[in-house]
């Protein structure tokens, strides 16, 4: 595998690249060159600004990727040791900026410029033109700035193909912080964006919403996973992801820090497949609780007010999961659906019960249609293989009957009526494993507290 | 245009840090709702929280309106390169070559066309080449992938369509 130098202050992508002193110009100029596998090093001092679309196509594979590694170039050392940042690649005077192939790059900065009737094209990964796929970038310890304060000027990942053959792109970011520049602009995925550690940066507005789904034909589904990245700069008014778009997305949020008052969603689901919005420990306060869970029929928030005596908590804080259903749920298939509670069985061949609490507020208790508790066991002796167990009515056209009453203690500040009552199944383990527990909420409209803590007997 | 027709909140009951639930939800006038849920602190006053929102609401949709109309009138200019990548390499060869005899010769579509079919894709796409940027929807665009696709050199006859619509 060969080395490549890359320095704007004295390179020429006529010279080959092999040394500093014939270093290429642009990272374009050492892409054209290189082959996978190659590592291209850019001198801290570069700084490339191009006044036209700028297509970054590196010629890595899964298999080989081509490393584009920021250096420290003092004394012109060949190969380089010391990684350092200060690199700049950038787009200007209204262009766009589309990472395609497959690459690691490391302590770059890498800014975009797209504006005005440029919008066509984005800074993103495989955002741009129609014959690209596969494209997946890793950006490690460099930046993702937006320069350019136009509306449309989002961050990309993926788009949408000209033909009915979907493209698929990745950006994964690490350590790496992002930026926008107006509050319109965000992250729009049609495609796998992971975003492990940095910040967002705020300094010269926060957006409205921080992740978008793509919402054009042929596009691929946008998928999100945002951990360990300080989001306090979104505030009150803004939220992490604006529903809408293509179905079938998945947006995942853990460990990060929010601002105050930053809502998690905004808008109205437009699919009843998605996409699904999750956030696990993540709040602007000193918490270790917070989640939330967002489906088409609702959502699921932590509570720690009104909680059951002896229920789940943190430790020092009681917790209860509050299922809020909105107008669409019904029964079988439109639902609230709880996290999975799991608990560890080592009995075998003989009946075990799992028992979940739960509390509203009505004085008509709820049936078996409208919340149920279904827990997978390993049923099977001599394979992994699930079994289903659930207290729901045994089919669509039976008759719903009175899930059991109980006799639990629950704090039940400002209820009118506050309903206790309790969903149970019997089921017989033939493997050792974990049992598997999810409440389903089936009425429309309704407000149902739940103890995520299970009672197995 | 959308507009926003109605605003409201409701707070929920604190939880045990003093921050309650509030959900907020705006009605647009074509149906849709745009709804918000959030934690608040006692510092924070939901009323002036909507209000501010509502009003950045409908500038967004302005906006967003703006960006439809702009992207919906076909009139976004591509460059070259951008829309090379709308066509398949075949395609692109005979792009490149059509005026190259060796290749011209051994391309059956290109050996097929009439002296003056072959004029006519000359002079498209010299103006093709001439022109600074590529506007789908302008009338020499159109008419030059239109007459590629009439005289056989595209990949197919939904080529076309693909390429000024895709």
């Amino acid at each position: 595998m060969a080395n490549f130098y890359v320095r704007s202050t004295d390179g020429n992508n006529t010279d080959n690249g092999s040394t500093w002193a014939l270093a290429k110009a642009t990272l374009a100029g050492a892409f054209a060159a290189c082959a996978a596998g190659d590592t291209v090093f850019v001198s801290k001092r570069h700084s490339e600004a191009t006044g036209a679309m700028l297509t970054l196509a590196s010629p890595g594979t899964l298999a080989a990727p081509v490393y584009v590694i920021g250096v420290d170039d003092t004394g012109n050392p060949q190969p380089p040791t010391v990684a350092q940042s200060g690199a700049v690649i950038s787009s200007t005077s209204g262009w766009g900026l589309d990472l395609q192939g497959v690459a690691y790059c490391s302590n770059i900065e890498i800014v975009c410029d797209i504006s005005g009737s440029n919008y066509a094209a984005f800074l993103g990964v495989g955002s741009h033109g129609s014959s690209t796929n596969n494209n997946y970038w890793l950006v490690e310890n460099g930046a993702l700035y937006q320069k350019s304060a136009h509306v449309g000027s989002f961050i990309k990942v993926g788009q949408a193909a000209s033909t009915s053959a979907r493209k698929q792109s990745a950006l994964r970011l690490k350590n790496t912080p992002v930026r926008f520049v107006n509050a319109s602009q965000k992250l729009e995925l049609m495609g796998d964006f992971d975003w492990e550690g940095g910040t967002l940066n705020t300094t010269t507005v926060a957006p409205t919403a921080l992740v978008a789904f793509g919402s054009v034909d042929n596009a691929a589904v946008g998928i999100a996973r945002i951990t360990g990245v300080d989001l306090s700069g979104l505030a009150i008014g803004n939220s992490l992801v604006a529903l809408g778009g293509n179905p079938g997305g998945r947006a995942v949020f853990a460990n990060c820090k929010l601002g105050s008052g930053v809502s998690i969603t905004s808008g109205a689901y437009t699919s009843p497949i998605g996409p699904l919005v999750s956030v696990e420990n993540c709040d602007s306060a000193d918490t270790n609780y917070r989640a939330g869970w967002f489906f088409p029929a609702g959502s699921v928030l932590t509570e720690t007010t009104l909680v059951r005596t002896g229920g789940a908590s943190d430790g020092t804080t009681a917790i209860s999961w509050k299922m809020d259903s909105n107008a669409d749920a019904d029964y079988p298939m439109v639902t609230v659906e709880s996290p999975t509670i799991s608990i560890w069985n080592d009995t075998v061949g003989s009946s075990k019960t799992v028992t979940v609490e739960i509390l509203h507020d009505s004085a008509t208790n709820m049936t078996d249609g409208e919340i149920w508790l279904e827990v997978q066991y390993l049923g099977t002796s001599g394979f992994p293989l699930s079994s289903f167990a659930s207290d729901a009515k045994s089919s669509f056209i039976a008759t719903a009957a009175d899930q059991a009453t109980s006799s639990e203690t629950w704090t039940t500040t400002g209820m009118t009526s506050p309903n206790k009552q309790k969903l149970s199944v019997t089921f017989t383990p033939q493997e050792k494993g974990y049992l598997q527990a999810n409440v389903y909420l089936a009425k429309a409209s309704k407000t149902v507290y739940v103890d995520p803590k299970l009672t197995v007997a | 245009m959308a507009s926003i027709i109605s605003s409201n909140y409701t707070a929920g009951h604190p939880q045990q840090d003093g921050r309650r639930f509030i959900k907020e939800s705006h009605l647009l006038d074509d149906g849709r709702s745009v709804d918000f849920e959030y934690l608040a602190d006692e510092q924070i006053n939901p009323a002036a929280v909507m209000t501010d929102r509502a009003s950045r609401l409908s500038a967004e949709l302005q906006a967003q309106d703006a960006i439809i109309a702009e992207a919906s009138n076909g009139s976004m200019p591509l460059t070259h390169r951008q829309f090379r990548k709308r066509l398949s390499v075949a395609e692109q060869l005979i792009f490149d070559n059509f005026d190259v005899a060796e290749f011209a010769t051994s391309n059956p579509k290109i050996a097929a066309l009439s002296i003056e079919q072959r004029a006519n894709v000359r002079t498209g796409l010299a103006t093709y080449r001439d022109a600074q940027d590529i506007r789908l929807d302008d009338p020499d665009t159109q008419m030059l992938v239109g007459m590629l696709s009439a005289y056989g050199l595209l990949d197919s006859a939904e080529r076309a369509g693909e390429i000024l619509n895709g």
